[in-house]
């Protein structure tokens, strides 16, 4: 170990800042987890304040919300990263098959920009969509001598919306890994390929798919880790405060600000923050388990 | 070459992330050494007295000329021996709750904070062990405090006989239940001032059918339930249970005591069938739900607005609209006016001072030190004379536009914050004169809910609470913004509320109120 670190210095002093950036940001705050147990106070401070074991837990486990805004969660995640996943496969394929370079540098570019339009601009543009009077689905739908929609009350629309808006988002952002991830294949295996006589269709169904499939993984279950992570700030641009749209929209991230905006309980922000990690947790090492058992390359560790 | 390239970026990165964590204790460092070298001062009453600085935790932008301002503000906080340096440290309004929260838990080195009831009430605060108790320096040093601000006002700042706040007297809470109107549409339209909510209706339709600009004036608000946050408390005025008063957004209490839920309530429903009526009649923007604030700011900016409750406006916005509109054409009306006039809470703004202070004495003389002269007033709030304002008359100001600054004045304060009632000066010429009497002039006849002062603590019930709360805002707001019918929505959303807890809140708020009641007697 040491001898190592004597041989590539340089290497490890590059790693050097991010571990002091883990070990502040991450391992020391773990002692702040106590707070989850505790009746904080802010005078007292975390090793003096009125231990209460799981009472904090309760204002969400006992609440009638806490399974439909885990299982929206989980949901909503599971779509964004079965959609996304798919739609950004799709798009490095058919990138990587064009042979104009300048079309596909443009597609390219334009395809990574939303990823840089913040939700809230985002927001606008949706209303724009879907508002009652001036929204554009509701004139193409009276076009068509349809009623417009009051698309804000329609609960059932929305994880459908929700998943077109994240997989336009992001889709740009993952078709560059999983480009670069083509572009580093071995070349001669396409020459072989092209030899043995096979069309463009099989080299892509029998080399580029397998040989991507690692990086897929890694990146998929790197997104299981976080599936009880909702994207706060895409559910509250789009969402807000609507709730008739709860029901399906509601995630843990949302339902846990708005509970806690007003009475700003750090205890209990940190147990649902404790339950999301266990859970976060729980569900990268099962994934991890199961992909190793039929996929080795796949896994994690 | 190479080499060191790297360890030269590897060395920024490093720095670049502890710089964050080191910033923080280097600016109490150097407030500590300042503390410690500044120099003893005579002070007025010939005590000696040592310059301590404090900070001032506030919403919002910086002023352009903040500095300029608070330096001649510590000028003369020196030149009258209040041995006091402020300096004011601005949020943003949108990491307000959140930063102050940490800031607060976290015990970092401030001496007080601006507290807006509406937003969260300073009791939450006290509840966490957040606040200092600042009794003792109120009655040592809050001469003024005392003079300014009334007793009835002052008392709501108290829990169990301790001050653990001090109320900004800057607004009359008993404007709560008027709503303004535009007298040039009305004129426009030849409509006379609506006496009743049916009038009211009838009138917005008409305004609304031959409304000419490219926005409808559609009601200008963001969803919620709470009849004090939405002014739909004007509404309140025309039923015969009036005086009674919705606190803490789910309870109804009047003048003789009694408690319920507010949401059960006759009044209640009559609330959400008026909103229904302006929903279903297109006066309400059918996407009302999703409104956000700058959408509804922006709608009354333009000047295409016919009615806003509660107050707002301003000459610039009308003129948008009606280029000869005048500070006259905004006009304040409250539905049977000859009823009694009552203050739902005492106080919505005021400051207070973390637990984990140093300078609790200190915090209190400067809040005091404001009130102690108009000089000293029009200074934090208006800034410096001849270059931020100039005096017109005894009660009005000029604001001085610059250039530089999107044309406005470079500094003002906020009436909000520290305003006071008895020191404030308007715009004569740009402000709106109904708005400024009904505000800022007390109403002698208005009278104090009898639950004004009255302070929830919901630690016994804090589950529930904090289910209903986020119940409420999912069920009860579609209602009671009248995009669900009442008779339809209103059961399942009943159910909803007693399964998150209702019941127990509203018995919890019974018991306490009562005992609060017997802690007068």
């Amino acid at each position: 170990m040491l001898s190592d670190i004597r041989r590539n210095g340089t290497s490890y002093l590059l790693v050097l800042p991010a571990m002091a950036y883990t070990f502040i940001f991450g391992y020391m705050t773990y002692p702040y987890m106590l707070i989850a147990f505790q009746r904080f106070n802010y005078s007292k401070g975390i090793f003096h304040s009125e231990w209460i074991g799981l009472k904090n837990f309760e204002f969400f486990f006992r609440s009638n919300k806490a399974f439909t805004v885990t299982f929206n969660t989980i949901y909503l995640n599971l779509l964004f990263i079965i959609f996304g996943t798919l739609t950004a496969l799709a798009i490095s394929l058919i990138l990587n098959e064009l042979r104009k370079r300048l079309f596909v540098k443009i597609s390219q570019s334009m395809m990574l920009f939303p990823h840089f339009i913040s939700w809230i601009v985002i927001s606008y543009v949706l209303y724009a969509f879907f508002s009652m009077d001036m929204g554009i689905v509701n004139k193409m739908l009276n076009q068509f001598g349809i009623a417009p929609v009051n698309w804000y009350t329609e609960q059932q629309a929305w994880p459908a919306i929700l998943t077109i808006m994240h997989v336009w988002k992001g889709a740009g952002m993952s078709a560059v890994i999983y480009l670069a991830t083509i572009t580093g294949i071995d070349e001669t295996l396409y020459e072989a390929a092209e030899i043995d006589g096979a069309s463009r269709w099989q080299m892509c169904m029998r080399i580029t798919i397998p040989l991507m499939m690692p990086t897929v993984v890694i990146l998929s279950l790197l997104s299981v880790g976080k599936i009880m992570y909702g994207d706060f700030g895409m559910i509250y641009a789009l969402i807000g405060d609507n709730g008739t749209l709860y029901a399906t929209t509601d995630i843990i991230d949302t339902y846990v600000f708005r509970s806690l905006r007003q009475i700003g309980n750090p205890s209990e922000a940190m147990a649902v923050g404790l339950f999301q990690s266990v859970v976060g947790f729980i569900l990268v090492f099962g994934t991890n388990a199961i992909t190793r058992k039929f996929f080795k390359d796949g896994a994690l560790y | 070459m190479k080499k060191s390239y790297v360890i030269l970026l590897a060395v920024v990165l490093l720095l670049s992330t502890l710089i964050g964590c080191s910033q923080g204790s280097n600016s109490t460092n150097t407030a500590d050494k300042e503390d410690n070298a500044s120099a003893p001062k005579q002070g007025n009453n010939g005590n000696a007295t040592e310059t301590v600085k404090i900070k001032y935790l506030v919403p919002g932008t910086e002023p352009k000329d903040y500095k300029e301002v608070f330096q001649k503000v510590n000028e003369k906080l020196a030149a009258d021996g209040v041995g006091v340096e402020v300096e004011k440290i601005y949020i943003p309004w949108d990491a307000w709750d959140q930063k102050l929260n940490l800031m607060l838990s976290t015990g970092e080195d401030f001496d007080l904070f601006h507290v807006m009831q509406d937003r969260t009430p300073f009791s939450s605060y006290y509840n966490r062990g957040a606040l200092a108790d600042i009794t003792d320096a109120i009655e040592k040093y809050g001469q003024n405090l005392k003079k300014y601000i009334p007793e009835d006002i002052f008392d709501g700042a108290k829990i169990n006989g301790k001050y653990y706040a001090a109320p900004s007297y800057w607004v009359e809470m008993a404007s709560e239940g008027e709503f303004n109107i535009r007298r040039d549409i009305l004129r426009e339209n030849n409509l006379k001032e609506p006496a009743t909510p049916a009038e009211l209706i009838s009138t917005w339709e008409t305004v609304m059918k031959n409304w000419k600009g490219s926005n409808k004036p559609y009601l200008g608000t963001r969803a919620d339930f709470d009849p004090i946050f939405l002014h739909t408390s004007i509404l309140h005025r025309t039923y015969d249970t009036f005086p009674f008063t919705v606190k803490d957004k789910f309870f109804y209490v009047n003048q003789s005591g009694e408690v319920k839920s507010w949401i059960e309530t006759e009044e209640f429903k009559k609330d959400a069938s008026f909103m229904r009526e302006l929903y279903t009649k297109g006066i309400t923007n059918p996407d009302i739900l999703v409104m956000k604030q700058e959408q509804v700011d922006a709608q009354l900016d333009s000047g295409e607005w016919f009615v806003r409750l509660g107050t707002g406006g301003s000459l610039t916005g009308l003129k948008k609209y009606n280029p000869e509109a005048t500070v006259n054409d905004i006009g304040v009306v409250w539905f049977n006016p000859e009823k009694e006039y009552l203050r739902p809470l005492t106080f919505k703004n005021g400051n207070a001072v973390p637990v984990n202070s140093k300078h609790p004495e200190e915090a209190v003389k400067f809040l005091d030190w404001m009130l102690a002269s108009q000089e000293n007033y029009d200074l934090v709030q208006y800034g410096i004379e001849g270059k931020h304002y100039t005096k017109d008359g005894e009660k009005g100001y000029k604001p001085i536009k610059d250039p530089n600054n999107n044309n406005n004045p470079g500094y003002r304060g906020s009436d909000s914050q520290n305003g006071n009632v008895n020191f404030m000066r308007f715009d004569l010429e740009n402000s709106i004169p109904d708005n400024n009497k009904v505000l800022f002039e007390p109403n002698p006849n208005a009278v104090n809910s009898i639950a004004a002062n009255f302070i929830f603590d919901p630690t016994n019930v804090r589950t529930e609470y904090t289910n209903i709360l986020s119940e409420a805002s999912a069920s009860i707001t579609p209602i009671y913004m009248g995009v669900l019918e009442y008779d339809k929505a209103f059961p399942a959303a009943l159910e909803k509320m007693r399964k998150a807890g209702l019941d127990k809140v509203v018995a919890e708020y019974q018991k306490q109120f009562q005992e609060y009641q017997a802690s007068l007697k």
